[in-house]
């Protein structure tokens, strides 16, 4: 039996690209059956979207061959059936949203089949039904919320009655909560038949799928059952990725003599087998650390903002926000998408003005239109989500001093160069390079430089971790660590509790436009119902703490935000 | 307060106003067509005749669709400075002829009637042509003026006009105008938070336009770049000029949209000769 796709000792490089540079994808083989859920992990720039792009052929190969059901991909005339049988969805859905109300961007991709304008409607209004899209039809997709343009693009994609579906890290902008919904969405199409590969950056997610392919640097670097692959931590490690988080706790518990099975990979099945606690010693409830009388920096009382005020379009980004960061802390701020994060981080730069209510910075009187912009700016950095798509310099040294230069700031020369190093970029290796020629992880390194170049007193970070593969991620949380010894106040907003979790003293939860509650971080993490209803999901680590609780261990609170500081605190009690 | 990040909010797209009229049930084809002539009868009507039946037109528009008035106003209030500067220009600089009667005589500048008549003319011509624009953005969605200009334009197909794309590049476009709004307000934004001044204090159009300019290059290379991840996307979802296309929109033609252009037609025909009529 032939498989559904074949790829023959498929290589790539496009043209024109530098001759000293190797392939983008060398000699691949892989054979992939009618029905089979694939994950591709690899690290950023290791090829996994190239490839991807192969197998609609919206590239065709430069070595090898592509087959799907029997058609050359390379072939120009195999094209129409091939785009019939093949949808794709992006990373980022927006950019592949091609009209300008809901329903017609879903007949798009119908109306290029010709089909006629009864079967369009008819097949329309399915798939808005399945997205739960019908309210929406008619709206422009710019006003949508990330969930919905993400159910959006899938259900244009649907609607064309593909047999593959590829998609290119579809979670990465969404929240907990409608991520869940995503992927569940996901293995409902697998089970119906659908053949899926999938491109993520989330373990957790590649073990949903029946293989895991990993790539790096062009080639195949394993593939097997998702068991296979993850009993191979060393070898994951060694190319900058990372085993399930639920795999690698696992694994400490085993080293601490617990006998936890073999192939426990989801948090459901590590939660199962948590022991119970044998000893003697009792868990007391200590109060948490409480008392460092700090001075407040960051003080917003009943904040209110509306976009498009008086617009038909208005809409009420925050109702009555209320926060307090105190000085010298990493404070997290969660909450899902479009709970008003974003919207309060520009209010304490000054980049947007409350409509109602106070806003005190420091000195600055942030709520007064007359306190100059620039003024605050000098003392409170701002990096914006996915800032590398707002480069306005074309090569690095330029985007890295443009911010010295509007404060006609002296040696820039050196700001830039203490700026890189920060961030772990070579001055002289970079500062001349041309920004478009730098890989995702790199820009996102000249973004945080450019801005950590002004050396503010307070920095304020959008997702920072939003599409970084691990190994960035635990670079990035180093950073923080980093500029927090150095006195700086820091803000992370993020729609995730457990990647800051380990180095935030503090945490704000928000929803629907206002705060919902600030505590210490252990406090606040421990509030499971809190956590929920806020759209949000109680990291691992915390579920763990308290299943152990349940089985008797007296773990304290401040022994529970790492799973090494668990893991030492529990030595003693074995 | 708005913000003065907003661009959004300044663009005047997505105004259209769902409403259950006799005007909005009729085909988009017959609404287009109806524009389309009352439009030219508006700009090449010679006198005030056939600017008061364009007038009494867009009146009755606007009570047949249901449209508001309110907004159409605040419209008028920002171009009128400029209706008025054009006017008294119209006014100083009028071509007289010899037997004209001068009216006054300011700064040397003879002012006649007839200089007067046509700057009213102007004035009214543009006020009622405003209340018309504004008229069609409010009634006629982006999708309907697609739908209609891809069904108008089908029979060209065969003398080889790119029918398929034309309309597509107008639905692109249609799309990517907010885009390009939320874009320049995240890049504005971004310059903001490095410390570009982007403080408006009073009124200053040098330093408002020494503004804007850093932001038009970043503008053009992200747009760019979108239209790439734009038309890679539409090519996966098979779109291929070289092939044909059906419409989502299935439009049916009534006589009652027969009667819509008929009136239109005549007003039009009224409005153009009426000056060898009245």
């Amino acid at each position: 039996m032939t498989n559904l796709i074949s790829i023959k000792n498929l290589s790539f490089r496009p043209t024109p690209y530098p001759v000293e540079k190797p392939d983008i994808l060398q000699s691949i083989n892989l054979e992939i059956e009618d029905g089979a859920f694939i994950a591709i992990i690899g690290r950023n720039g290791s090829g996994k979207t190239t490839f991807l792009k192969h197998i609609n052929g919206l590239l065709a190969p430069t070595g090898g061959k592509v087959e799907v059901a029997g058609l050359d991909t390379s072939k120009l005339e195999n094209l129409p059936e091939l785009r019939s049988l093949v949808g794709m969805v992006f990373q980022n859905p927006a950019d592949q949203i091609v009209a300008s109300t809901v329903e017609e961007d879903i007949a798009f991709g119908l109306e290029n089949l010709n089909l006629p304008s009864k079967e369009i409607q008819e097949r329309v209004y399915e798939q808005l039904e399945k997205a739960d899209l019908l309210d929406e039809a008619k709206r422009p997709p710019h006003l949508l919320s990330g969930g919905q343009v993400q159910r959006l693009a899938l259900a244009g994609v649907l609607a064309r009655q593909p047999k593959i579906i590829l998609f290119d890290e579809p979670t990465s902008m969404l929240d907990p909560l409608t991520r869940d919904a995503f992927l569940d969405r996901i293995c409902k199409l697998h089970r119906a038949g659908m053949t899926i590969l999938y491109i993520t950056h989330h373990m957790e997610e590649a073990i949903l799928a029946d293989k895991i392919v990993v790539i790096d640097q062009g080639r195949i670097f394993l593939s097997g059952e998702p068991e296979e692959i993850f009993n191979q931590e060393k070898l994951l490690h060694e190319i900058g990725l990372d085993i399930p988080e639920a795999a690698k706790y696992s694994q400490s518990f085993r080293d601490l003599g617990f006998s936890i099975p073999d192939n426990v990979y989801t948090s459901e099945a590590l939660l199962a087998v948590l022991p119970e606690y044998q000893g003697e010693k009792q868990y007391n409830k200590l109060k948490s650390p409480n008392g460092r009388s700090r001075k407040i920096l960051i003080d917003m009382e009943n904040v209110h903002y509306t976009y498009l005020a008086g617009s038909p379009l208005a809409k009420k980004a925050l109702q009555g926000a209320d926060l307090k960061v105190h000085q010298g802390v990493i404070q997290g701020l969660a909450g899902t998408n479009g709970s008003g994060k974003s919207t309060l981080l520009q209010h304490i730069n000054g980049i947007l003005r409350p409509s109602e209510g106070k806003v005190r910075v420091g000195s600055f009187a942030v709520d007064d239109p007359d306190t100059s912009l620039q003024e605050i700016v000098k003392n409170v950095g701002l990096v914006f989500q996915n800032p590398e798509t707002q480069f306005f310099e074309s090569f690095v040294g330029d985007e890295i001093a443009f911010g010295p230069k509007q404060f006609e700031m002296d040696n820039i020369r050196d700001r830039v160069k203490n700026a890189m190093t920060l961030v772990g970029l070579d001055f002289e290796e970079y500062k001349g390079r041309r920004l478009e020629t730098l890989s995702g992880g790199e820009k996102r390194k000249v973004a945080l430089a450019s801005t950590l170049i002004l050396d503010q007193e307070i920095l304020l970070f959008d997702e920072p971790t939003a599409g970084m593969d691990p190994k960035s991620r635990n670079e990035l949380l180093a950073l923080f660590k980093e500029l927090q010894r150095q006195g700086k106040t820091i803000l992370i907003a993020s729609h995730r509790l457990d990647e800051s979790a380990e180095i935030t003293q503090a945490f704000t939860i928000m929803k629907s436009g206002r705060v919902v509650r600030t505590e210490a971080t252990h406090d606040l993490l421990f509030n499971n119902q809190l956590i929920r209803d806020a759209g949000l999901s109680v990291p691992l680590i915390i579920q763990i703490v308290q299943r152990l609780r349940q089985n008797g261990w007296p773990i304290e609170e401040c022994e529970c935000l790492g799973i090494d500081h668990l893991i030492n605190a529990m030595k003693e009690w074995v | 307060m708005s913000s003065r990040f907003e661009f959004l909010g300044s663009t005047s797209l997505g105004q259209f106003i769902p409403r259950d009229s006799w005007f909005h049930a009729r085909d988009p084809r017959a609404r287009l067509i109806s524009f389309f002539i009352v439009f030219t009868a508006l700009i090449f009507t010679p006198g005030k005749w056939g600017l008061l039946l364009g007038i009494f037109f867009v009146i009755g528009l606007y009570s047949l669709a249901q449209l508001p008035v309110k907004s159409t106003l605040r419209g008028i209030k920002k171009a009128l400075p400029f209706i008025l500067i054009l006017a008294i220009l119209q006014i100083l600089f009028y071509q007289r002829s010899d037997n004209a009667s001068p009216l006054l005589e300011v700064f040397g500048f003879v002012i006649t009637n007839a200089a007067v008549d046509s700057a009213l003319n102007l004035i009214f011509r543009f006020l009622v042509l405003i209340l018309l624009l504004n008229a069609f953005v409010m009634s006629l969605s982006t999708s309907q003026l697609t739908a209609a200009l891809f069904h108008l334009l089908k029979p060209f197909e065969k003398i080889g006009l790119p029918v398929n794309d034309l309309t597509m590049v107008v639905q692109v476009t249609m799309r990517y105008l907010p885009l390009i709004a939320q874009n320049a307000e995240k890049t504005a934004k971004a310059q903001a938070a490095r410390g570009a001044d982007w403080e408006q204090k009073g009124f200053n159009p040098i330093k408002q336009a020494k503004r804007v300019i850093p932001l038009i290059v970043p503008l053009i290379v992200t747009s760019l770049k979108r239209a790439e991840t734009m038309a890679v996307a539409m090519e996966s979802r098979g779109f291929n000029a070289a092939h044909k296309r059906s419409s989502f929109h299935s439009l049916r033609y009534t006589w009652q949209d027969g009667l819509l252009i008929l009136v239109s037609f005549l007003l039009s025909s009224l409005m153009l000769f009426s000056g060898a009529i009245f």
